[in-house]
């Protein structure tokens, strides 16, 4: 179980913020990142936003081709996961 | 997800193998650079720079560094949290699961989405920089970010590295301001965090610019409980993510409510990984380690 627990949905939706709101939608969209991800850090707006726009700008934004990206993010998870 | 993002199950599991699987020479070398940051950033050498630099520009490499370093780092952080739970057990109910449209277009919710379209955060569907074509994405230029980055402490020769891609620049400048300079938690607090951690990195230059920021902030108060429980926390990040038990994380809990949990993670996550960058690069007053050993001519000074 997390050791720290998402904010709840509804107040998510009730901050009336489209930046957070796109954030969400598109990682519906997309399943990346989690959207669990983005409800933890939820807990601390600020964070959050700071967290997706350097996510948008590295990972979803840039030069270096996306598939390219994403197998890096893939390769990087599966190596920290073989650590425990 | 990562189908989505044009890779097939069997490229994901060639990957484990890469070396000795059927793979550009390009994704090799970024493999190769990505694996090496995230194990062991100490034996990350100028042949495996040299390596990256055959296939890829200073852009590129700019952009694929950033990344991974925040990648392989805040995946430390998450694990610490045990927060993939979250995702593998899918019990709690997400926000925006609604068929509805994105400010006010249905349009724009089918489309790519792009925090920095300001077009797109007034409620009108506009092309994204996301989806536009690669001239596009290559002429943009950095928004005047460094010499605000360089005011907060941070060492110009990071600066100079990050400045060969306007998306890593922007990106990781943006992240240092909203989490360090003007999040929740105290400054003093998160700079001390920050040069314990460079310190037990080695890096002399990022322990300096921190130390001088908690000095100024009143480093000699720390000390307390919550300050301890932080400094712990942060050490077990850098040196052995597993070691952040159950007793070290209810100790946090005791100090420090959710909200400062997510900024002192992010915090840590984003600067562990860093510094571990900042170190395979030289970054810092005794020059490039690496161009010593091989030869090899860092990035920061490509260009100049």
């Amino acid at each position: 179980m997390s050791r720290i627990m998402p904010l709840d949905a509804s107040t998510i939706e009730t901050m009336d913020d489209r930046e957070i709101e796109g954030y969400f939608r598109e990682a519906h969209r997309t399943d990346t990142p989690p959207p669990h991800w983005l409800s933890l850090l939820a807990l601390q707006p600020g964070g959050l936003k700071a967290w997706a726009r350097f996510w948008w700008a590295t990972f979803r934004g840039g030069v270096v081709d996306h598939a390219l990206k994403e197998l890096l993010r893939v390769h990087i998870a599966r190596l920290l996961r073989c650590e425990h | 997800m990562a189908r989505q993002h044009g890779l097939t199950e069997e490229r994901i599991a060639a990957s484990e193998d890469f070396e000795n699987q059927d793979f550009a020479d390009r994704e090799k070398a970024a493999l190769r650079f990505a694996e090496q940051l995230t194990v062991d950033y100490r034996k990350l050498n100028g042949e495996i720079y040299e390596n990256l630099g055959r296939h890829f520009d200073l852009r590129e490499i700019a952009e694929i560094a950033v990344f991974s370093a925040w990648q392989g780092n805040g995946l430390r952080v998450i694990h610490s949290w045990k927060a993939e739970t979250l995702w593998t057990e899918n019990r709690v109910p997400l926000p925006f699961t609604d068929e509805s449209s994105i400010f006010g277009n249905p349009q724009a919710a089918k489309e790519p989405f792009d925090p920095r379209d300001p077009k797109r955060q007034m409620g009108r569907a506009a092309p994204s920089l996301v989806a536009g074509d690669a001239e596009q994405k290559r002429n943009r230029q950095p928004r005047g970010l460094p010499a605000q980055a360089t005011d907060r402490g941070t060492p110009p020769e990071w600066i100079s590295f990050l400045s060969h891609s306007p998306e890593a620049l922007e990106g990781w400048s943006e992240f240092f301001r909203l989490v360090f300079a003007e999040g929740i938690l105290d400054v003093r607090l998160k700079a001390a965090v920050g040069a314990q951690m460079a310190r037990l990195l080695g890096s002399e230059v990022w322990f300096e610019s921190f130390r001088e920021r908690a000095g100024r902030e009143g480093l000699d108060e720390i000390g307390s409980p919550r300050e301890s429980a932080a400094l712990r926390y942060g050490e077990c990040i850098t040196t052995d993510y597993l070691a952040v038990d159950d007793e070290l994380f209810e100790e946090l809990r005791r100090h420090f409510t959710d909200p400062e949990l997510i900024e002192l993670g992010l915090f840590v996550g984003m600067m562990n990984g860093t510094f571990r960058l900042s170190q395979t690069l030289g970054i810092g007053g005794k020059g490039s380690q690496v161009a010593k050993m091989t030869g090899w001519r860092s990035p920061l000074n490509a260009g100049a």
